[in-house]
């Protein structure tokens, strides 16, 4: 019972995590552009975020380690420096804008310029991960971000043409601005499988004391949290194909993003709009703060853990403390927000074949797995993610340059 | 263009919505802010741009819609 308790919970924090500012920006910028055409991207991402959720949760149920920690003893310490500066600079970047997505969401709330609440949004951060456990973090935020259902009220009132949706969910080739259609797609896909997605989930594992009794409770987690979180982007989608497409606005600034909720919800739509934006980019925030914290500290074998004393774990504490503060100051020196979004998520997903080709490795070594190891489904699966990850490494660059202006 | 378009789009829909209250004061300045910002880019681009007569008319057309816009958006904004 106590289990199913966890399940329910996890599956409602997978989902009130799912948004954040790269999957709420770049949702909204394909439906804006493509209408539905895009929700394969949507669909793709998620499932390939179920996939890896579901094996990097395994390998630290299984072994009691961390997907860090393995990597450095397998590989060694050498390569463990490429996928160390490969995920930390991505998430560095996305945490820079998902503390400028809470910026401009109190900017657009109060009035007052956003880099001027760049450097109070860290603080409050600092200070929840600072004084909390890793449940209230995971947890607190994540529950909180529930609002972000609004989006499925919004789109049902919308009455989307379902069959569109449906047609959507097959990928297509566009018929005007191929350039922009990939590189949303892949600003997409990066959004959806941000390294920092599953190398927090493996962690909270651990925090959470998972052993392979949990198996099924990280199956159905990983599996159901995402294919909801996965439909609530979709909703996100939907509402800007059916709010801005028919229009001609192209969501070039958060500005415009915050009308999508206004147009079929009015004043409660505006508000909600603000409320959601802020409360999951500030979730975003700390677990990006801390899942950066935890690789460094993981790899390079620190005492770590969010429900320890700081005084107990003073270089893990010391590394999120740094980062988090670090992060805000682009912000607070006025970069902007929405490009940064854009560019931190192509980054994300050229990083990926780091982090994805070890997994291939460590998912089938025995020792570690035991009997838990991949079989040939899920090698299949991780093989063709492989594949996608290498094919985004090199195609990122290029479509930016094309079609990111 | 495309972007003076949008911007155009963006303060008709910015003036609907702030018309019926369904926007905040705060949120319609930044879009004001954001619109002019559009128009004065834009305005330069196109001047570099649009080579022929026709190009310079058009040009000269979504610069006046996105102005109109603009006041709209400014007047509900009152």
């Amino acid at each position: 019972m106590k289990k199913w308790g966890e399940v329910a919970l996890g599956v409602v924090t997978s989902m009130g995590g799912f948004l954040e500012v790269g999957s709420i920006a770049t949702s909204i910028q394909a439906g804006a552009a493509f209408g539905f055409q895009l929700a394969w991207a949507l669909a793709l991402g998620t499932i390939c975020l179920a996939v890896l959720m579901e094996m990097t949760g395994r390998l630290a149920a299984v072994s009691g380690r961390s997907y860090a920690d393995l990597l450095r003893e397998h590989m060694g310490v050498r390569f463990f420096v490429i996928p160390l500066v490969a995920v930390l600079v991505p998430s560095f970047l996305v945490l820079v804008s998902e503390i400028g997505g809470v910026a401009v969401g109190l900017q657009m709330a109060t009035g007052i310029a956003f880099r001027w609440w760049a450097i109070p949004v860290a603080l409050l951060g600092w200070l929840l991960l600072w004084r909390g456990t890793f449940k209230l973090v995971e947890q607190g935020t994540a529950l909180l971000g529930l609002v972000s259902l609004v989006f499925l009220v919004a789109a049902l009132k919308l009455k989307p043409d379902w069959g569109a949706v449906g047609a959507g969910l097959i990928p297509s080739a566009p018929d005007h601005d191929g350039a922009s259609y990939w590189y949303i797609a892949v600003s997409i896909l990066g959004a959806s499988i941000s390294p920092y997605l599953y190398l927090f989930y493996s962690a909270g594992a651990l925090e959470d004391g998972w052993s392979v009794e949990y198996l099924n409770v990280n199956r159905l987690t990983a599996g159901v949290g995402n294919l909801f979180g996965g439909g609530l982007a979709l909703m996100v989608l939907l509402c800007a194909g059916m709010v801005f497409l028919p229009r001609g606005i192209r969501a070039d600034a958060y500005e415009q993003i915050a009308l999508v909720l206004a147009s079929p919800l009015g004043r409660a739509g505006l508000v909600l709009f603000l409320v959601t934006l802020c409360i999951t980019c500030f979730g975003a925030t700390v677990e990006i703060t801390l899942s950066c914290a935890y690789l460094l500290a993981q790899g390079l074998g620190w005492p770590w853990s969010e429900n320890m004393r700081p005084a107990r774990d003073a270089r893990f504490a010391v590394t999120y403390s740094v980062l988090i503060l670090l992060a805000s100051l682009p912000i607070a020196l006025g970069a902007d927000p929405l490009a940064l979004t854009n560019i931190s998520m192509v980054i994300s997903a050229a990083s990926l074949p780091v982090t994805v080709i070890p997994l291939v490795v460590l998912m089938n070594d025995r020792r570690v797995m035991t009997r838990h190891a991949n079989g040939w489904l899920s090698n299949a699966a991780l093989l063709l993610i492989s594949v996608m990850a290498l094919v985004l490494f090199f195609a990122a660059m290029p479509l930016r340059w094309f079609g990111g202006a | 263009m495309s972007r003076l378009r949008s911007w155009t789009a963006t303060t008709k829909l910015a003036a609907e919505l702030r018309g019926v209250r369904s926007t905040n004061g705060a949120l319609t300045g930044q879009l004001l802010l954001r619109a002019r910002e559009a128009r004065t880019t834009g305005a330069a681009k196109l001047a570099t741009l649009a080579q022929t007569d026709s190009q310079r008319v058009a040009a000269r057309s979504l610069l006046d819609s996105l102005q109109a816009g603009i006041a709209r958006l400014q007047q509900a904004s009152r």
